[in-house]
């Protein structure tokens, strides 16, 4: 990686921002806060370690799966969902594909290092769920990043055909909800329960649990793939708000 | 240098036409494009910027055809281009995005790239001032930022979209000489319905209205449309017939400018003809459209 490339993505970032930057830390935190309070909850409850330890666990397993998940989605949608020199990048040389793009890889290396240090954290503190000792290393990363690439192929894909960075959040946050709302439906089914975002969390280690990881993350990369030929349509660019 | 456009038309999506068969051809020079809001100048530069792709007809710029994606990059790295809305990174201050623009101009050289936005620091006056964020500038300073941004690649074919628009007097003629400046061996593009900057920079103009071309030529040629229909008229009477450029009120007399083809008639005061400007010549073109316009609507279409 040249001097120049270094530049240009610490120029990049600076474009993004601080606090857009920050904001998977604060919901990392965000979450330990409210699984500390629910394990010293049980605790205080029910007076057992064990299932005051499972209940933190729990909502840990709840950032990787979707607290991060849907915070990397918002963060794919608000890169990607307009720019304001815009114009500037349609008259220039280098293609506008190249640096939404770059944008992009950067915003999924972030979230990606942000959610696999968090899983680390959490395994290294002894708050991996038991049900999850079964997975290999491979299916433990699939287990975040399937839900994680889905959510921010989901928001920049919507972003582009909405041209609204609002419209593409609150349309993300809907999705994020309705998988709580309509769980049963989802588990239930058989075709469902395979594209079900939060399944780990909410149904364990079923015996389709790799085939939905898989599925999951084929669909973010077909998302991925139609946000860069999106990207290449400047009449609908220019048509975004500023 | 030469630019070719031949039978550009532009329909967006939703069928709405900003553009029908413009054909135009551009020089080395300050060429001026003068037209109302919603005339399809916007559009029209930004095809010929490479940002939109043309629904009909081929722009040619320096014998390269801008119909393929090669094309249009290759016109995209000799462009100087200041669109009508510039958007900025409130959070970068001017020379970080004076420097992050030419990089994607693709200006790799670091050294060369930073002596280039000091020097255009100093061209626009925001040297001192560098260093500042671009949300505390004025809508002026950030014009100014725009007006650097589009020379930073040192462009032959520098295209400006209402640019002095925002700018105080002193800064629009800072600005304007800073055009004519560059104007000699390159092509400089002023689209703008500022009659007055046109006026005051450009050797040829074309005006745009309802996105077609009504009138290329010479600034002289633009002013002779209005020779014999300009007439100034005192008067302490009502508002005299015809269309009127100018009004002056002196007590309980006025003077007007008023465009008609024949003299005004008015119960006491002076009529006297008056030399056109460019402004005449303009009002009076358009008006022409707009009567043509509604001649058509009235015209019955025979029907088969």
């Amino acid at each position: 990686m040249n001097s120049a490339f270094l530049r240009r993505i610490g120029q990049e970032l600076r474009i993004l921002g601080a606090l857009n930057l920050l904001a998977p830390l604060i919901v990392a935190a965000i979450y330990l806060g409210f699984s500390l309070i629910v394990g010293y909850a049980t605790l205080h409850n029910s007076g057992s370690p064990a299932d005051a330890r499972f209940q933190a666990a729990r909502g840990l397993l709840a950032l990787l799966e979707n607290g991060l998940p849907l915070i990397g989605g918002l963060l794919a949608a608000f890169v990607v969902g307009s720019d304001p020199a815009i114009e500037l990048h349609l008259a220039a040389a280098t293609p506008y594909r190249f640096t939404a793009g770059l944008r992009l890889a950067l915003i999924i290396l972030w979230t990606t290092l942000c959610t696999g240090g968090a899983a680390l954290v959490i395994t290294a503190a002894g708050y991996w769920l038991a049900i999850l000792q079964s997975l290999s290393i491979g299916e433990s990363i699939l287990l975040w990043l399937a839900p994680l690439l889905w959510f921010i192929g989901a928001g920049a894909t919507l972003a582009l055909l909405l041209r609204s960075r609002a419209a593409s959040g609150a349309l993300l946050g809907m999705v994020w909800i309705a998988q709580f709302i309509f769980k049963p439906q989802f588990l239930q089914n058989g075709v469902l329960e395979r594209v079900y975002l939060f399944l780990t969390e909410e149904a364990g280690v079923p015996s389709y649990w790799l085939a939905n990881r898989l599925i999951l993350l084929a669909i973010a990369l077909a998302l991925l793939g139609l946000t860069m030929l999106l990207l290449g349509r400047s009449e609908s660019l220019l048509g975004g708000e500023h | 240098m030469v630019i070719t456009m031949r039978g550009v038309t532009k329909v967006y999506r939703g069928q709405a036409r900003a553009l029908s068969g413009v054909d135009l051809t551009i020089e080395n020079g300050m060429f001026g494009l003068l037209g109302p809001n919603g005339a399809g100048k916007t559009t029209l530069m930004r095809i010929l910027a490479g940002i939109l792709r043309p629904s009909a007809g081929s722009v040619v710029v320096d014998g390269i055809d801008c119909s393929t994606e090669r094309g249009r990059t290759a016109v995209k790295r000799m462009l100087g281009y200041l669109p009508q809305e510039l958007g900025v990174y409130p959070d970068l201050n001017a020379r970080e995005f004076l420097d992050y623009i030419a990089v994607l101009k693709g200006l790799n050289d670091g050294r060369a790239r930073r002596a280039r936005v000091a020097e255009l620091l100093e061209t626009v006056g925001l040297a001192d001032v560098a260093g500042r964020k671009l949300k505390t500038y004025s809508g002026g300073m950030k014009r100014r930022v725009g007006i650097a941004q589009a020379l930073l690649n040192d462009p032959r074919l520098l295209i400006v979209d209402e640019p002095t628009a925002g700018l105080d007097p002193e800064e629009r003629i800072h600005f304007r000489n800073l055009l004519v400046d560059l104007g000699g061996e390159r092509i400089v593009i002023l689209s703008t319905h500022i009659v007055e900057d046109i006026a005051q920079t450009c050797q040829r103009l074309a005006v745009l209205d309802k996105g077609r071309i009504i009138f290329t030529g010479t600034i002289p040629a633009l002013v002779d449309v209005a020779r014999g229909v300009v007439w100034t008229v005192t008067t302490t009477g009502p508002r005299p017939q015809g269309t009127v450029i100018a009004m002056l009120r002196s007590g309980e007399a006025a003077q007007y400018r008023i465009l008609s083809e024949q003299a005004p008639v008015v119960a006491q005061g002076i009529v006297a003809p008056a030399e056109p400007g460019i402004e005449d010549g303009y009002v009076w073109l358009m008006r022409d459209q707009q009567s043509a316009g509604a001649m058509a609507e009235l015209t019955p279409v025979a029907s088969a």
